[in-house]
């Protein structure tokens, strides 16, 4: 098994140095335009490499070349846009701090980054976004995915990891954001997008975004009853996940509360298959990367590492 | 000093002019509307279809001859399907467009000659996309059918400018995949929504628009105002065909939380805004009530039931009401 695992595991290098751009960037999938998610995942995880895996590509330089065309797409305040034909969506920004703090050169873009990242807030609009939704109240603000809007989950946990990285657990958005995770959690266990419930009906609890805030809260607080339940239907679905995304963040995050999988390289290379058996299935190399290189990844998401742990 | 004497009108008048030719141009413009309507025929079919078994496709080629299109609307075309997945649950199926409903178009479509068949979705709620394909059984039947899928979510993307200004949005950002298609045929899921009333053709074209730029649930159109989103994204993808998946459709708590429908109907037509009147009213809404339907009357389509010819069975015999979203007016 270890043997067809790394077989696996080489496949997917080739794969995500296949979407990998002259600029240095990486597309969600082969011959596509390049952008910051998948940039920093595949960047990530070939950096995660064991030295003598990674033959194809010296894992510095793919970081440096990264490093380099993220800050071509960073923005007067400090935001990053997610592509360079999408001036106005930057909901990608942590993903370049987390880029960013793998090497120190490049600080003075993480920390503008997350400079402007704290000054974002999640907020209801007064006008033109239906009233009629009861979602909950801002007060513990977390992060949107568009400015001007309200907080989501993946958003809010995404930028927990990139403040975690520039061990900023202290910072009063932190604590914010985590008593924002928990007001969401659904009441059976995990997290649906933004709400728990609507309409007095408890909405349902999804994988990939439960996965992700369990990452997000991951070294912010100890295991409670919320994430406690969080883990129990994680790892209660996890085992039927096909889609390398929701896998990724699945497997990550029950490593980072200590509960790693028992079949984790056979769902990684399940996924594999499957995600090659359809022609197009966006990024998946790069996030099956990420999770056959768990826990090694962990620290480059901000978990784990020093100043990262409450 | 003197004050010197008025040399124009006052600025309480002009306020009142401007306020007075501000209404008029607003009545001018409703009048214009319904004049155009009247020119805006826009045939629709209703045809029955009581499961997803093997009579489907033969209901939905019967609903496409019924439109009498044609041959070059699909001979030789790049169609992109846009059915509606929405998010991953596999034990409410009614959330999304049934699969063999996807697939039954698909072999239409193909056995009309068409270039390519693609199917294309960005989900509205779940980023994972390919969960939601996984899960909803989609992506199987995919598999096997051999049809190629994209996910528009996180497709490469393209800005054109926003024709219509229902929205403050200077310019829209459409996935290549649709700016490429020849032919976009909306395959929705006939349901109730808690903030549309009831989504339909128009409204399922929110999937085109990637979340890569437009986050989740498309939270930007949101925040711009859903109908209005709806108009200009209907007009900027310009759908020349849609195909209702009204099987079992969605009632109440629309569009995720809400029960199944047994409607036993296939609707189908080229223009999106005569398709979704004639949906609400199967569903008991007068389409004047979506806001969406009301703005774009004579604009983009037509929605009184005398500019709709019908094909088929008629919208009386097949009327059932749906329970409506909470908040909507139930």
């Amino acid at each position: 098994m270890e043997r067809r695992f790394d077989d696996t595991v080489r496949r997917l290098v080739t794969q995500v140095l296949g979407t990998r751009c002259s600029c240095g960037g990486f597309a969600y999938g082969p011959q596509r335009q390049p952008y910051v998610e998948p940039t920093v995942l595949a960047t990530l995880g070939l950096v995660a490499m064991p030295d003598d895996e990674c033959t194809a590509v010296r894992p510095k330089d793919v970081l440096a070349e990264a490093c380099r065309w993220v800050a071509s797409l960073q923005q007067q305040d400090g935001a990053v846009a997610n592509g360079p034909s999408t001036p106005t969506a930057v909901w990608q920004t942590p993903y370049a701090a987390l880029l960013w703090s793998c090497d120190a050169r490049w600080n003075g873009e993480a920390e503008r980054a997350i400079a402007m990242m704290t000054a974002l807030e999640g907020r209801l609009p007064v006008h033109g976004y239906p009233q009629i939704e009861p979602y909950i109240a801002e007060d513990h603000p977390g992060w949107p995915w568009t400015r001007g809007l309200p907080s989501w989950v993946e958003p809010t946990s995404l930028a927990l990891l990139a403040l975690k990285r520039r061990g900023m657990v202290d910072h009063p958005r932190v604590g914010q954001a985590v008593a924002s995770l928990r007001e969401r959690a659904v009441p059976s266990g995990g997290w649906n997008y933004g709400n728990a419930r609507l309409f007095n009906a408890d909405l349902r609890p999804v994988p990939s975004t439960t996965g992700l805030a369990l990452l997000g809260l991951a070294g912010l607080t100890d295991e409670d009853d919320v994430v406690t339940a969080a883990i129990g239907y994680l790892s209660s679905v996890i085992d039927d996940a096909r889609s390398p995304r929701t896998l990724c963040w699945g497997l990550l995050a029950l490593h980072a509360w200590r509960r790693p999988h028992g079949h984790q390289t056979e769902l990684v290379a399940r996924a594999a298959e499957t995600a090659e058996a359809m022609a197009s299935n966006d990024m998946a190399a790069q996030f099956l990367l990420a999770a056959a290189r768990a826990p090694a990844i962990l620290p480059g998401l901000g978990i784990g590492t020093a100043g990262a742990e409450r | 000093m003197n004050e010197p004497p008025p040399t124009g009108m006052s600025r309480r008048r002009l306020l009142l002019l401007a306020a007075n030719a501000v209404g008029v141009g607003y009545l001018g413009w409703r009048l214009l509307n319904r004049y155009c309507e009247h020119f805006m025929q826009a045939p629709v079919a209703v045809v029955d279809a009581h499961d997803y078994g093997d009579g489907l496709v033969a209901a939905i080629e019967q609903a496409l001859s019924a439109l009498a299109m044609p041959p070059n609307v699909v001979a030789g075309r790049r169609v992109v399907l846009k059915p509606k997945l929405v998010e991953p649950h596999t034990e409410h199926p009614h959330i999304n467009t049934h699969p063999r409903f996807v697939l039954a178009v698909a072999d239409v479509v193909r056995r009309r000659g068409a270039a390519t068949v693609t199917v294309a979705e960005g989900p509205g709620h779940c980023s994972d996309t390919y969960q939601v394909l996984a899960d909803s059984g989609l992506g199987e039947l995919l598999r096997q059918a051999r049809l190629p899928f994209v996910d528009l979510n996180h497709d490469d993307v393209v800005p054109v400018p926003n024709r219509m200004r229902a929205t403050t949005l200077p310019e829209l950002y459409l996935p290549r995949t649709i700016c490429e298609a020849d032919l976009v045929v909306s395959l929705p899921k006939m349901k109730t929504h808690h903030w549309a009333k009831a989504t339909l053709s128009m409204k399922n074209l929110f999937g085109c628009m990637p979340g890569l730029v437009y986050g989740w649930p498309k939270n930007l159109l949101h925040g711009v105002g859903i109908p209005n989103s709806i108009i200009d994204v209907t007009a900027a993808v310009a759908p020349a065909l849609a195909i209702v998946d009204g099987v079992v459709g969605m009632e109440g708590d629309g569009p995720i939380m809400g029960t199944p429908k047994a409607m036993g109907v296939v609707v189908a037509g080229t223009n999106p805004v005569a398709v979704d009147a004639t949906c609400a009213r199967l569903m008991g809404f007068e389409p004047h009530e979506l806001a969406y339907l009301r703005a774009v009357s004579g604009v983009l389509g037509p929605i009184e039931e005398r500019n709709i010819p019908q094909r088929g069975e008629t919208v009386a015999r097949r009327r059932n009401p749906f329970r409506r979203s909470p908040g909507t007016g139930a």
